[in-house]
């Protein structure tokens, strides 16, 4: 008897707490949010950038502000992967996975389709270019991404060096610009991404193999060089926690997404130092990566998720993410505010050529199971 | 009677947190879902955990370079040697420094009876706090740019590479379970009744003898304890080898979290568990025989 009664009492326990996740106490809706780290504005402050000014404000307060009737509950990670992980156990609202990943649950059938009438800024504003980018092997798999995702934010993939100790890299010859990854003159002053398609494709690109290669040789050489490289260069292997070895001159170069370049730059400017110390440099054939706000299947609030993708395309908001978070903004009225250097320069916004000449991250079966092979076994040495 | 009764809520917890999930960890190692998602019988995830298809040259303890032999072993063995090469060597470290920090800490302990001890109370504290915090606390001292190597640059000496590699991780470890070495041998040690020493000095031996043949053998459960509590904890941390070794290290720790979090292959990942969880019952096994003999040998009895 006093068994059932515990039982009961652990199910209504249970029961109460799924409930709740939906309203919080005063009357307002949850919208869950869940976003790569340090990848919206979340503060108010004034960001001195190439000699321009800008407000910045906390985006979410704004949000709440602006839909009373909604109560943001956001989370962060940083790792694709570990996204996806999340996904079996819990309900969001909003997520923000990389272009593979999005073709990934697409075909997993994990996301809904937008309502686009329901996203009338994201109609004006988005660079249209973006949703003409080939996502998928299969086209018309490819076509179908625009009816699931919106493009949040885009970068490249390239290297970052500190001129005051490195000799420039004039050249986009994968081989040339990534060799100094290699070299164990660097032992411990070099930083790698701790993600699996950034690290596997780097190497891929040394080479010039394809970043979705299968030719288990190619696979192969990338492998023992990512071994090598673990033993005889010994990078430091992280996420955000790069940014301020680079600033601070702990780390001498590395591989980058192109928008952890400008931010590394605005904290230099920030300290009154020159921020033309940490270059970048975008070779041939390296990865375009486009990062894209999605609801889930299973949103527990999808008119929010919708309202909340509208409001990240209000100019205002658009501009001030661009700036707080540095990478390229998709949303063409945002992108005039930002200073003329930065959107002249190829590496943060390809033009026609260079985009052709750019790679972006597949994903299938093989490919997915194969990698991750691959990234055991460095990992495991 | 009355007594039984009292266990049942003991009882009831050890089954839904302790039994339960030790099922489910085996369910899961054997069983996967096909791709109509019904589950079914498999052995796959032990034929991964040693799969000799993704290999990687066995390195323990530095021996392949010693000796110059190259030898390739399934990557799981290699990740699970790797991190019984790092709980070793801790562990020894810890009894190395934990055994004579137990010994001043008893014998303060004992000169001043039924006082609490402000030395024990010191080496305690540092407990209070968050593991995770203190060990982010190491990050900050030690880093390439962190204070110490700031402090030593100050005197023309340094930077050195104190964090990220092996040394890292073992300080992190060394650290964070020396009081789980230092505990049980002190409480060992505060309770040899004093006229035992006293008898052996009564009979001429001098003090080293004295403390090989009556008070190092008397300690002996503690130390063995002291070993339980910081090797296995240091064979499983993930924790501390993702901070301190800079995100370079898989431990089976790691490898297991990787197996659920990113690959999401509950299978392997859980058989992964289960071969963990087979070496850490045989080392107990092993060290309560060792203790049993000990014992047997009539020090204790």
């Amino acid at each position: 008897m006093k068994k059932v009664v515990l039982i009961l009492l652990l199910l209504a326990v249970v029961v109460a707490a799924t409930l709740s996740g939906c309203r919080s106490g005063d009357g307002k809706t949850i919208l869950t949010v869940y976003n790569w780290g340090e990848y919206i504005s979340r503060e108010s402050d004034t960001i001195a950038w190439r000699g321009r000014e800008y407000e910045i404000k906390d985006v979410i307060a704004e949000f709440e502000a602006a839909y009373p009737q909604y109560k943001v509950n956001y989370q962060t990670y940083d790792d694709n992967e570990k996204m996806y992980a999340k996904l079996d156990t819990e309900s969001y609202d909003i997520l923000v996975p990389s272009d593979y990943m999005v073709v990934r649950l697409i075909k997993e059938g994990r996301l809904q389709e937008l309502d686009q009438s329901r996203l009338p800024n994201v109609k004006k504003y988005l660079d249209r270019r973006l949703d003409n980018l080939t996502y998928d092997s299969d086209q018309a798999l490819s076509d179908k991404v625009s009816n699931y995702a919106v493009p949040y934010m885009y970068c490249t993939v390239g290297l970052l060096y500190n001129q005051e100790e490195i000799t420039p890299i004039n050249a986009n010859d994968p081989t040339e610009v990534w060799d100094i990854l290699f070299d164990p003159a660097m032992d411990s002053r070099i930083g790698m991404y701790s993600s699996m398609r950034e690290s596997i494709g780097v190497a891929l690109n040394y080479f010039g193999y394809s970043l979705n290669t299968l030719d288990s040789g190619e696979l192969d050489q990338a492998k023992n060089l990512l071994i090598d490289q673990r033993k005889n260069v010994r990078p430091l292997v992280g996420i955000d926690e790069l940014k301020d070895k680079y600033v601070s001159g702990e780390l001498l170069a590395g591989v980058v997404w192109s928008g952890d370049h400008v931010v590394c730059q605005i904290r230099l400017e920030e300290a009154q130092e020159d921020p033309d110390k940490l270059q970048y440099v975008l070779p041939k054939g390296s990865n375009l990566s486009v990062d894209m706000l999605c609801v889930p299947q299973n949103a527990a609030n999808p008119d929010g998720a919708h309202d909340f993708i509208n409001f990240l395309y209000e100019p205002e908001i658009a501009l001030i993410n661009a700036v707080y978070v540095g990478y390229s903004t998709p949303h063409t009225e945002a992108l005039k505010g930002l200073p003329a250097e930065i959107i002249s320069n190829l590496s943060y916004y390809p033009d026609e050529e260079t985009m052709q000449s750019l790679e972006i991250y597949y994903s299938s079966e093989a490919i997915d199971s194969t990698y991750d092979r691959i990234w055991q076994a460095i990992l495991a040495n | 009677m009355r007594m039984r009764r009292l266990a049942y809520p003991y009882v009831l917890w050890m089954a839904v947190f302790t039994v339960a999930p030790l099922m489910l960890v085996a369910f899961y190692a054997l069983t996967a879902y096909d791709a109509d998602g019904r589950l079914f019988f498999t052995l796959q995830g032990f034929r991964n955990v040693f799969a000799t298809d993704n290999t990687v040259a066995f390195n323990l303890f530095g021996l392949a370079d010693l000796l110059g032999f190259n030898l390739q072993v399934p990557i799981y063995i290699n990740v699970l040697a790797k991190s019984l090469e790092i709980a070793l060597i801790s562990t020894v470290v810890c009894l190395l420094i934990g055994y004579p920090a137990a010994y001043i800490l008893a014998k303060r302990s004992r000169a001043r009876r039924g006082q609490s001890n402000f030395w024990l109370f010191l080496f305690i504290m540092p407990m209070w706090m968050n593991a995770l915090l203190r060990t982010y606390a190491w990050l900050a001292l030690l880093e390439p740019m962190g204070i110490v190597n700031t402090f030593l640059g100050y005197l023309g000496i340094g930077p050195f590479q104190f964090i990220y590699n092996d040394f890292g991780i073992g300080l992190g470890m060394v650290y964070n379970y020396l009081p789980f070495m230092v505990l049980p041998i002190h409480s060992v040690l505060v309770k040899i009744s004093p006229s035992l020493i006293e008898a052996a000095e009564d009979l001429g031996a001098d003090s080293t003898r004295t403390f090989l043949r009556v008070t190092f053998p008397l300690s002996l459960p503690g130390i063995l304890s002291g070993i339980n509590m910081v090797f296995m904890p240091a064979m499983t941390t993930f924790l501390i080898p993702d901070l301190l070794g800079g995100g370079r290290y898989l431990l089976i720790g790691n490898a297991i979290e990787r197996q659920f979090m990113v690959s999401r292959d509950m299978t392997t990942g859980s058989a992964l568990s289960i071969l963990l969880m087979i070496f850490v019952l045989a080392s107990m096994r092993i060290l309560t025989k060792y203790e049993q003999e000990s014992s047997e040998g009539g020090l204790l009895a």
